[in-house]
């Protein structure tokens, strides 16, 4: 049987982004560092409404990723961003990223959420065999939503970010194919 | 006495890019697939001359313009033939490299690398300052992984089954090195 609803969680559903729409939003969640922080490694950085669209129609029928604007369910409202890049590998691996952007919306599921729809268009629809991430020593309220998702621990790249005067290690996590299988699909069968 | 060596090992130098003859040398070696994978970002496949042309051509702007990579031709020292390239990404603001050595001549397979890595993590110490530095080891490359640890770098993580090559799923080792790891070894064979 095939699904028509791939891109559809429990809590969430992926669309595509909207330039006009989702530059003002990304805009405004950029303004906040501890968003930006948790989200990359990049310098916090803030960029106008303009430059934000002119990002996202840049980025327009892009082979390189593939990213989603991910919705709340129930009321149809922009939540937050999940997409894949860095395909590696002819296209067998590729880097998942995520963020929610209201705090008024974190630890809610949104991101647990998100990140299996992700993962079922990632293996079900691109035939990735891996998904990696990597997050930042003092995001455990990520490492535990991935932890949930299915991903497990790879490794740990020592001292990797320089934030706030110190060191922080950067986590290195992954989810096989046939993890993935084992755990969604043979519960969805029984 | 300020090092006067930074380029050059017993047998090898690191230059710069030789537009006249090193296309059609690079060419002939990604004729070998595991040499393409180095200089392919997506589907892996031998290139043209004009293709590394136009690929030396986009290194050397986005080294100019952003400072974000910085790229070296390996050469013997003998008779200045290309054997192949060193490459380091840069995160400036944390202070993290990520170093890529491709060698194109199988005869050279690990002797290069043997004395190239020591050459480099002294550049990447002593000159770019960098606090960190990584490598990305596929694993049928396994004897640098071992050349990479004899000079301190320890396997920070194992990425599963990342790669396809060759009919096959292979796992990827991330090495990491930290500079007061890299400055006790120096100390020791001091």
């Amino acid at each position: 049987m095939i699904s028509d609803d791939i891109l559809t969680g429990e809590k969430v559903k992926l669309v595509p982004f909207e330039a006009e729409r989702d530059s003002k939003i990304f805009a405004g969640w950029r303004k906040n560092s501890e968003y930006l922080r948790l989200m990359d490694g990049d310098v916090a950085l803030h960029f106008s409404i303009e430059k934000m669209k002119k990002w996202i129609e840049e980025n327009e029928l892009s082979d390189k990723f593939a990213f989603f604007i991910i919705k709340a369910k129930d009321d149809d409202q922009v939540i937050g961003e999940i997409g894949l890049s860095g395909f590696k590998g002819n296209h067998c691996n590729a880097f998942v990223g995520i963020s929610i952007g209201e705090p008024d919306n974190w630890g809610k599921g949104y991101g647990t959420d998100a990140m299996r729809v992700i993962l079922r268009y990632g293996f079900g629809i691109l035939n990735l065999n891996h998904v990696s991430l990597t997050v930042f020593e003092y995001n455990m309220r990520g490492v535990r939503s991935y932890e949930k998702a299915g991903f497990k621990h790879e490794g740990i790249q020592r001292h990797f970010l320089n934030r706030d005067g110190r060191r922080w290690d950067m986590y290195r996590m992954g989810i096989l194919k046939s993890e993935w299988e084992e755990l969604y699909l043979s519960s969805s069968s029984s | 006495m300020i090092n006067d060596k930074l380029f050059e090992s017993e047998d090898y130098t690191l230059s710069p890019i030789d537009f006249e003859k090193d296309p059609e040398v690079d060419s002939t070696y990604s004729l070998n697939l595991r040499y393409a994978r180095y200089w392919c970002d997506s589907f892996t496949k031998p290139l043209s001359k004009n293709e590394f042309k136009k690929k030396y051509e986009k290194i050397e702007k986005k080294v100019e313009e952003s400072r974000s990579v910085i790229h070296f031709a390996i050469r013997t020292k003998v008779d200045h033939h290309l054997i192949g390239f060193l490459r380091i990404h840069l995160l400036w603001n944390h202070a993290v490299g990520w170093l890529v050595v491709a060698i194109g001549n199988p005869d050279y397979y690990a002797k290069a690398e043997r004395q190239i890595i020591p050459l480099i993590l002294n550049y990447a110490f002593m000159e770019l300052n960098l606090y960190r530095v990584e490598v990305d080891v596929p694993e049928f490359e396994a004897e640098i992984g071992i050349i990479l640890e004899e000079n301190g770098f320890n396997q920070d993580a194992l990425n599963r089954g990342v790669i396809y090559f060759n009919h096959r799923y292979w796992n990827e080792y991330l090495y990491g090195i930290l500079k007061p790891d890299w400055e006790a070894m120096q100390e020791v064979s001091a």
